[in-house]
């Protein structure tokens, strides 16, 4: 069954009424032009995202779908919940691995699956960052697979994108059609650059005793987020660098300007670890700061997110977060885990193996829906080659039975028709946990395709939290 | 028995930098057996930051210099008593879990040559505990490479070591982790000193680390074929040779360097 989150039995769903009525009072043809024009102001703007593919980096434009998605009040109380309590575990769980290791120790988590990950940095290891938060921004992608069912499909620990698109899609909203709202009483998610900002001064270093200077720390305009990083860095009044604008002297790290070298606390980084110095991690990366581990280590700047925060959303950790929160919040999980299967693990292996048909596989540390099959849309060729790709290298794959993600009214060519969404909150985490109002969904704009990832052809659309 | 250390590098660059930033981990390891007796490093026209004691013990300071120049020269001194410790490391405080080091590298990869190499000496040791097997493994890695110099480059992963059959004490080194870690056995590459043997010899020295679950690290030297003695200086460690690197540096402006290195390992009389 898949779950319709307009249609119920044939009459619409109550937080959808006035929507339907706006989608209905649209006369011929006109919806096209508006589509039109939502594009328009996209291009406008500048939204891009490139796409890494072999030939010449390509930049595309997402295609925004006008028709919003729609949460009550008490159906966001549930996620916003399990989003925190998702974030507060996985962080108790980054403080623990890189000291104490009590999870270990406890057998809860086996030993090899952390410390054989490349994701788990040594180097961090016995160090413990301001207010012992290690992933201070959570983008945690839900599905919805029936009226009170959310499941995480994976965890972003990292440094989430996508957060400007959230906020795009409800500007051209607000800008095309204004009438919306005041019609609905929708909560306002303006206030997102604010929080950032205010997370990130609650993390600064204990010796920074004046209103600490915050940069966003880029890899340059070639970085498919460019768009994202500029723009967070506009709304919330700090500077947009770049690792040649930044060095370090006596541990301490300072920013080149106009007026000689300023002092920088925090640094909002949307570089890899791996990049991030090149004294201590890949010693040809041109766009890390040299010596700025060494200042982090010695408490004068803190880094967002810590190196190493990777560990947490690592696909194969995953199948362990259901334990993780027991262990460390002994709360039951709000929101589901998807089934997965740990081709590392011999029986998993051979299950996976035996019913790859129906399952989607994926890789343990590959993103955007890239190396992955999806079995019951492959042919048969495509599953005799992954199959042996699987059996060369086990531990490299996960496997997940094939989710009923709900669907959504959504523009099409042919008018408007249900296509399957997912969501990505957006939760920060710093003196204060909370969760934005308001978040991306992103649209599979094929019909029944059930990848909404933006380098494979998805869309976006606004997604509205009705005030209670 | 007490060594004098007295360790000098210089890098030329071919063009002047705008500004130079070096990580430098160059500190003796503090363990059972081992007295820093004095200790110093000094840059030229350089700051020193604070000294930080990384994850696996290392201690490493960040070095930077801002004035336009085209040398740069660290300078090493120091006085140390040793003792023997057949290799085994002891007191020496690390929080890293020695199951990161079962984690292979580019330079530590191996492949079927190695594997079969390993597993040979691992049916020759069935009947012999973990140990045992270490020291035949150290063995015949000293017995199968023939040292030279110039065969080899800073990068050379120890798959090619293992079909050349040539190379220095860091592709010894390189070739023993690769094959402790294919047998299970968690291996780490260690920088440090050596005081020569003769006047061939070198001062500086690469060798390796073996983690035990019921002893400890013990340190082998398998371009001697044997374990280390209170002939060596342990300074840092790492995954490879990258990793455990003493010099790191980013010089902003230029290109290309030459490197200069004087080092000398003397026993003195008791201090």
């Amino acid at each position: 069954m898949i779950f319709n989150e307009m249609m119920k039995e044939g009459s619409v769903r109550k937080p959808y009424k006035k929507i339907d009525k706006w989608i209905k009072s649209f006369p011929d043809n006109s919806y096209e032009k508006k589509h039109q024009e939502a594009q328009r102001i996209f291009k406008r703007i500048g939204i891009t995202f490139s796409v890494y593919e072999k030939k010449s980096p390509e930049e595309r434009m997402i295609p925004f779908d006008m028709v919003p998605r729609i949460f009550t009040a008490k159906e966001w109380e549930l996620i916003e919940s399990g989003i925190k309590q998702r974030t507060k575990a996985l962080n108790l769980f980054l403080n623990d691995i890189y000291n104490s290791a009590n999870i270990i120790k406890e057998k809860i988590i086996p030993a090899d699956l952390v410390y054989g990950s490349r994701a788990f940095e040594s180097s961090m290891v016995g160090f413990i960052p301001p207010r012992k938060i290690f992933s201070h921004i959570s983008g945690i992608d839900v599905v919805r697979t029936s009226l009170n069912k959310f499941v995480v499909l994976e965890d972003n620990c990292r440094t989430p994108s996508g957060v400007s698109y959230m906020m795009q899609n409800r500007e051209i909203m607000m800008t095309m059609f204004p009438d919306l709202f005041s019609d609905n009483l929708i909560e306002s998610i303006d206030d997102y650059p604010v929080n950032l900002r205010k997370m990130l001064s609650s993390i600064a270093p204990q010796n920074c005793k004046n209103e600490p200077v915050i940069v966003v720390l880029t890899p340059g305009s070639y970085n498919s987020a460019y768009y994202e990083h500029s723009f967070l860095a506009d709304l919330m009044g700090v500077e947009l660098v770049e690792g040649e604008d930044l060095f370090t002297e006596k541990d301490k790290v300072y920013m080149r300007t106009v007026t000689g070298p300023q002092r920088v606390d925090v640094i909002y980084r949307r570089i890899d670890d791996h990049y991030l110095d090149p004294l201590c991690f890949d010693q040809k990366s041109l766009i890390g700061v040299p010596g700025i581990m060494n200042a982090y280590k010695n408490g004068n700047v803190t880094i967002c997110s810590a190196p190493g925060c990777g560990i947490a959303d690592d696909k194969a950790i995953y199948s362990y977060v259901p334990d993780i929160i027991k262990f460390y919040l002994s709360e039951k999980p709000i929101l589901e885990n998807v089934k997965t299967w740990n081709c590392a693990r011999d029986k998993d292996l051979k299950y996976v193996l035996q019913h790859i048909k129906d399952l989607v596989v994926k890789e343990v540390h590959g993103s955007g829906g890239h190396g992955m099959l999806i079995g019951p849309k492959a042919t048969k060729n495509q599953i005799k080659k992954f199959s042996k790709k699987i059996r060369n290298n086990p531990q490299k794959y996960i496997a997940q039975p094939t989710l009923n993600l709900s669907t959504c009214p959504t523009y099409t060519s042919g008018g408007i028709a249900q296509r399957h969404v997912d969501l990505r909150p957006f939760c920060l985490m710093g003196k204060d946990l909370n969760v934005i109002k308001g978040a991306l969904t992103r649209v599979a704009l094929k019909e029944n395709s059930l990848i909404v990832n933006s380098s494979q052809g998805g869309g976006v659309k606004d997604t509205w939290v009705l005030r209670k | 028995m007490f060594l004098k250390i007295n360790h000098k590098t210089k890098y030329k660059y071919e063009r002047p930098f705008l500004s130079l930033t070096q990580s430098i981990k160059l500190f003796p390891t503090k363990y059972r057996g081992i007295k820093i007796l004095n200790w110093d490093v000094s840059v030229k026209n350089a700051t020193i930051g604070k000294k930080i004691i990384e994850s696996n013990g290392d201690q490493t300071v960040i070095a930077h210099t801002s004035k336009i120049n085209k040398n740069s020269e660290i300078v090493v001194t120091g006085e140390v008593e040793t003792t023997n410790n057949n290799g085994i490391i002891s007191g020496y405080k690390e929080n890293l879990n020695p199951l990161v080091y079962l984690r292979e590298t580019d330079l530590t990869k191996s492949d079927s040559g190695i594997k079969r190499f390993v597993s040979k000496l691992l049916v020759k040791n069935k009947k012999k505990n973990k140990l045992s097997f270490a020291h035949s493994l150290n063995s015949a890695i000293y017995e199968y490479i023939k040292y030279s110099t110039g065969a080899s480059e800073i990068s050379t992963p120890a798959i090619d070591i293992f079909n050349s059959k040539k190379g220095v004490c860091q592709d010894f080194a390189h070739l023993m982790i690769s094959s402790s870690i294919y047998a299970g056995i968690p291996a780490r590459y260690v920088v440090g000193y050596l005081l020569p043997s003769d006047k061939n010899s070198q001062a500086t020295h690469a060798w390796v680390e073996l983690f035990f679950e019921d002893i400890g690290w013990i340190a082998f030297d398998p371009s001697n074929n044997s374990c280390t003695n209170e002939r060596y200086l342990r300074i840092c460690s790492g995954f490879d040779s990258i990793s455990a690197a003493p010099i790191k540096g980013v010089a902003i402006g230029s290109s290309d360097e030459e490197l200069d290195v004087k080092v000398s390992v003397q026993q003195i009389p008791q201090q």
